[in-house]
Parts: C-alpha cells; sequence; structure tokens
C-alpha cells in the first residue's frame, strides 16, 4: 500500500499533490498505526498466565501452548543475541521456552519462581 | 553468601567474561554425581553478535565449550583438600561429559585458611581455573594457571 502512495505521489504533478501534503501525512500516520498494531497483535502479542500447576503461552493469535510444571525437570536462565533472557524448561528429549525479558519480567527471580514450581510438583 | 553468588551468576550472564566466553545458559542447584554446584554457566568461547564482530569470531576465535562453576563453601560445605578434589573431579566429569575444553571453578566462602588459600594457588590444572571469594575479607584467592589468573579479573564483584 505504500510502494503503490509512494508511486502515486512520484509521478503526480507536484501542483496536485503540494496542497494535501500534511493530509497525506495525517494518513500515513493512522494507516500505519492501525496496520502496525493489527499486525503485532495477530503475530507478536504474547499473553501469558501460570499458577501453582502450570502455564499458557500464546504468541498472537496462533493457539496457545499450555504445559504443566511437573512435566519438565530442570529450569535454566538462557540468554539470546540480542541480550534477552528466556528461562528454558528441560524435559527428557525436548525443552520449552518463556521469553522473560519480552514479558517484562525480572528474568532472575521469575527464574527462581519457576525453579520452586517444577520442584513443588515434581516431589 | 547466596546473595553474593546471585552476584556473580548476574554478572557472567550479562557479559562480565565475554573477553573470555560468550556465558549464556545459566542454571541453579546443577548436580554432577554427588556434588551440587550452587551455579552452573555454559558458554563458547566464539562471541556471537552482528555482522563484523560475528565475522572476526568466526576467523580468530577457537570454537571451544566452556564451563563456569561457582559453589557455595560455608559452614555446612566447609573447603578442604578432600572436598577441593571433589569438586574438581565433578567438574572434570562434567567437562569431558559436554566436550568442554575449559572450565572456571568458584568457590565463595568466608575467612580462608592459609593452607586452603596454598592449595588452591598451587592448583596444577591447566584446564581448570580455580578461584575462592572471601567474602569477610573481600578478597580472592586465585590459582596460578592462565584460566586463574584470567578469573580474577572477572570477579570484581564489591
Amino acid at each position: 500500500m505504500f510502494t503503490i502512495q509512494a508511486l502515486i505521489v512520484l509521478f503526480m504533478p507536484l501542483g496536485l499533490t503540494e496542497p494535501i501534503r500534511y493530509q497525506i501525512l495525517a494518513l500515513n500516520v493512522v494507516v500505519g498505526s492501525v496496520l502496525g498494531r493489527y499486525l503485532y497483535k495477530q503475530w507478536y502479542h504474547l499473553d501469558f498466565s501460570y499458577d501453582d500447576l502450570g502455564f499458557e503461552l500464546r504468541k498472537g493469535k496462533s493457539p496457545p501452548v499450555t504445559h504443566k510444571w511437573k512435566e519438565f525437570s530442570q529450569v535454566s536462565l538462557v540468554r539470546d543475541e540480542r541480550g534477552e533472557f528466556v528461562v528454558r524448561l528441560h524435559r527428557d528429549e525436548s525443552r520449552v521456552e518463556i521469553p522473560a525479558s519480552k514479558l517484562k519480567l525480572d528474568p532472575f527471580r521469575f527464574r527462581s519462581d519457576v525453579m520452586n514450581l517444577v520442584a513443588k510438583t515434581g516431589s | 553468601m547466596p546473595e553474593v553468588l546471585g552476584r556473580i551468576e548476574k554478572a557472567m550472564m550479562k557479559g562480565r567474561g565475554r573477553w573470555v566466553a560468550n556465558f549464556d545458559e545459566s542454571f541453579r542447584e546443577y548436580r554432577v554425581g554427588d556434588v551440587t554446584f550452587d551455579v552452573f554457566i555454559s558458554g563458547n568461547t566464539r562471541e556471537k553478535g552482528f555482522l563484523i564482530s560475528r565475522f572476526f569470531s568466526f576467523f580468530l576465535n577457537p570454537n571451544y565449550e566452556v564451563g563456569f562453576f561457582a559453589v557455595s563453601a560455608g559452614l555446612e560445605n566447609e573447603p578442604n583438600s578432600r572436598r577441593l578434589r571433589k569438586w574438581i573431579l565433578a567438574v572434570k566429569s562434567c567437562m569431558r561429559k559436554a566436550e568442554m575444553k575449559w572450565a572456571w571453578l568458584v568457590l565463595v566462602g568466608s575467612t580462608i585458611s592459609d593452607s586452603f588459600a596454598k592449595q588452591v594457588q598451587e592448583a596444577v590444572d591447566q584446564a581448570v581455573g580455580i578461584a575462592y571469594v572471601d567474602v569477610d575479607r573481600r578478597q580472592v584467592v586465585c590459582s596460578e594457571n592462565y584460566l586463574g589468573r584470567q578469573l580474577k579479573r572477572y570477579l570484581r564483584i564489591w
């Protein structure tokens, strides 16, 4: 949409676009905000909830991932290339990650909470 | 002591040791046989980064797996030569399993005896750097091998 708009503006005589350039800017800001919010909600927004038994993590509009704490045997804290922390839950062959930094949680404190929950439900 | 261990872990995970290795995964209460380390952080000597640092790291740095172990040497875990040997053997066993080339072992405790300080300084294993963090005197005693001397720089936590 922005490419089409840019082409229209580029090939239109300056006299036609000059009087409405602020309206074009305002339209772009509105369209950008609405589209950005829609895409964020669709793909990136994280919903996380947990209790003593397990947790549920949902990214965008994809189906939620649900696990019980007792499925896991070990917990670690991982720093990725961008310096963000995730809490990694290990079970036999696989692992599940909770993006602590993206969820605005204190990763070190959250990791100890998760360790306590895993220890409590595992025993 | 738990507070000091937490501070050491945070410092390493936030990149304090990046001139030696990129420490990126940290475990608490990590069991190796019958030894439990309060902190174990695994890493690699190949620093990750963006374009240029990644490029230089790929061509200049060795690709070694490394490990950082820390244990509280408090009253119920009082350090002595037998226990030090046990900790080192546990570190070595973990190194073999994870194919690590280098490891660092940090003991966090209260006032260190002269004889134990001498044992730490004289540790001969070139693949394991050892340090004792004396919480009371706020001093660090390191083994005199290359890895031990490196450790001193990264344990400035006060």
